[in-house]
């Protein structure tokens, strides 16, 4: 979706030869994920093609829950409940773990069947929520997708996105340490996101979970499952 | 006329707060008069111009018709985010040039599944606003009592984009971004017809002098070409426009600095500003 491909062309990186670019994702049909990029840098849209990066560009699709080395890291992906093909990453560096799960709605409508795997609904959304909580089995940090009050879930289900209680949810059956709130609604201010935030907080921290939500610019450091604000 | 400016910056949104002040939402300028309203350009500026016409006027039918001056994404990406294409009691005229495919191919790409994460509206009945699309060259359209000039201006080496002069009870607004001039504003004589005695003209000046040579033919203007052709067509009051994504609010302080200097009333646009014409 254009909110997660769109800075893409504008990465300096990609234009150099000096880098090489691997760009990963779930395994999908036709069209491919370079398809998918090259058609964002059409020339009706964009100055400059897709094929004139200088940069060693490569495509690697992944296939669900293997685990994949990349530097000092390990990564996997699984399916999540999306509209469109939709994966999450779990990261693992020593004994520190990063799970991505966005962006993901709550498994009680399924909302993309295509290549799940058969069975019925039941089947494939219980599924898809055990994806979730291996994504963030024990992680140290879990950026998940919570977009909606429960209120805007209900009258946007089809949309695939979830809330802060589907994200708590979520990592304290999966013993997750810290949960950043992540993919604020555009509608929400500052100050509204702060607000929601200290309640939230009050109401779902324990000695053993913490939460926050995700800021721009804000770098931490993870060190045998702490999480500290740095720079 | 009343013109305010929804977004002011190119290519790419820049939300940075080192660039809070002029603004990262891309381009959309809406000018309005007798309770038209007129929108140059769907960058995602248009997100917060409707989002603000919707609380200024909750229960009003309301009626738009958007100028697209080209269909790169920075100029048409607010169109699935504006929340007013999604109430059926509204309506949107969409006047532009769709590139190799034509408009409306062009504008339904980037509605594709695949990529657009809201509903297809142009192709919902149930959901979306009335649609009419319109493909402009060269032309001249009457826009309530309003009459708008649409001329082809070059882009360097690449496909034209189209430039707008709006003509309302003797008072004019252009609106020209995106250009790059081969040969300079001076050999352009339908960009010089088009801010011919405008009050206002709203221009590219997406790169400073020095930043010409290495930019030829990423199709966008110098300040100092924006300044030449407020000039020699006689432009009253020139708002420097599509700032490029590097340039921070400091950068852009400076710029205005310069430009009080070099014209009695030229300026770097930001988002939020609103001028009466």
């Amino acid at each position: 979706h254009w909110d997660h491909i769109q800075g893409f062309p504008f990465f300096a990186p990609a234009y150099s030869e000096k880098y090489r670019l691997k760009v990963h994702s779930v395994r999908r049909p036709h069209p491919s994920m370079r398809d998918l990029l090259s058609h964002q840098q059409d020339v009706n849209f964009f100055p400059v093609p897709l094929s004139s990066l200088e940069s060693h560009l490569e495509f690697v699709q992944m296939e669900e829950a293997e685990s994949y080395s990349m530097g000092p890291f390990r990564v996997s992906c699984r399916r999540l409940n999306h509209p469109g093909i939709t994966a999450g990453f779990r990261i693992e560096h020593g004994d520190d773990v990063v799970a991505y799960v966005s962006d993901v709605a709550p498994s009680r409508d399924l909302l993309l069947a295509e290549h799940v795997g058969s069975g019925s609904e039941e089947t494939i959304l219980e599924c898809l929520y055990e994806n979730q909580l291996a994504l963030a089995d024990r992680a140290t940090v879990v950026i998940y997708d919570t977009f909606f009050t429960p209120d805007a879930y209900q009258e946007r289900k089809h949309w695939g996105h979830s809330t802060t209680q589907d994200a708590v949810e979520a990592c304290k059956r999966a013993g997750a340490r810290h949960l950043f709130l992540f993919h604020h609604n555009p509608d929400r201010n500052d100050q509204e996101l702060a607000t929601q935030l200290e309640l939230d907080r009050a109401l779902y921290e324990d000695d053993t979970f913490t939460m926050g939500a995700a800021t721009e610019g804000c770098t931490y450091r993870l060190t045998a499952r702490e999480v500290v604000p740095c720079g | 006329m009343r013109v305010t400016f929804w977004g002011v910056r190119g290519s790419i949104t820049t939300p940075e707060l080192s660039h809070a002040r002029y603004g990262g939402n891309t381009p959309c300028v809406a000018v309005e008069y007798d309770g038209r309203h007129i929108v140059l350009d769907a960058g995602m500026g248009m997100r917060w111009m409707t989002a603000d016409l919707l609380d200024r006027e909750p229960d009003r039918k309301l009626h738009l018709d958007l100028l697209l001056t080209h269909c790169h994404w920075d100029h048409i990406q607010g169109i699935p985010f504006a929340p007013l294409m999604y109430l059926p009691r509204n309506s949107v005229r969409i006047y532009g040039r769709g590139g190799s495919d034509g408009l409306a191919k062009t504008l339904l790409a980037q509605m594709r599944p695949d990529f657009c994460p809201v509903p297809n509206f142009f192709l919902r009945e149930d959901i979306g606003a009335d649609v009419v699309l319109r493909e402009i060259e060269n032309d001249i359209i009457s826009i309530g009592e309003a009459r708008v000039l649409c001329r082809e201006l070059p882009r360097g080496n690449r496909a034209p984009v189209t430039g707008y002069r709006i003509e309302y009870r003797e008072r004019v607004v252009t609106y020209m971004t995106d250009v790059e001039y081969p040969r300079g504003p001076r050999e352009c004589p339908q960009a010089i017809d088009l801010a011919r005695d405008a009050d206002l003209l709203i221009h590219d000046g997406q790169f400073l002098a020095h930043e010409r040579e290495s930019h030829r033919n990423w199709g966008h203007s110098t300040i100092d070409e924006a300044l030449e052709l407020a000039r020699l067509a006689g432009s009253r009051r020139l708002a420097i426009f599509h700032h490029d994504p590097s340039r921070c609010d400091a950068e852009l302080d400076a710029v205005a600095e310069e430009l009080k200097n070099r014209h009695e009333c030229a300026f770097p646009a930001s988002e939020g500003l609103l001028l009466e014409v």
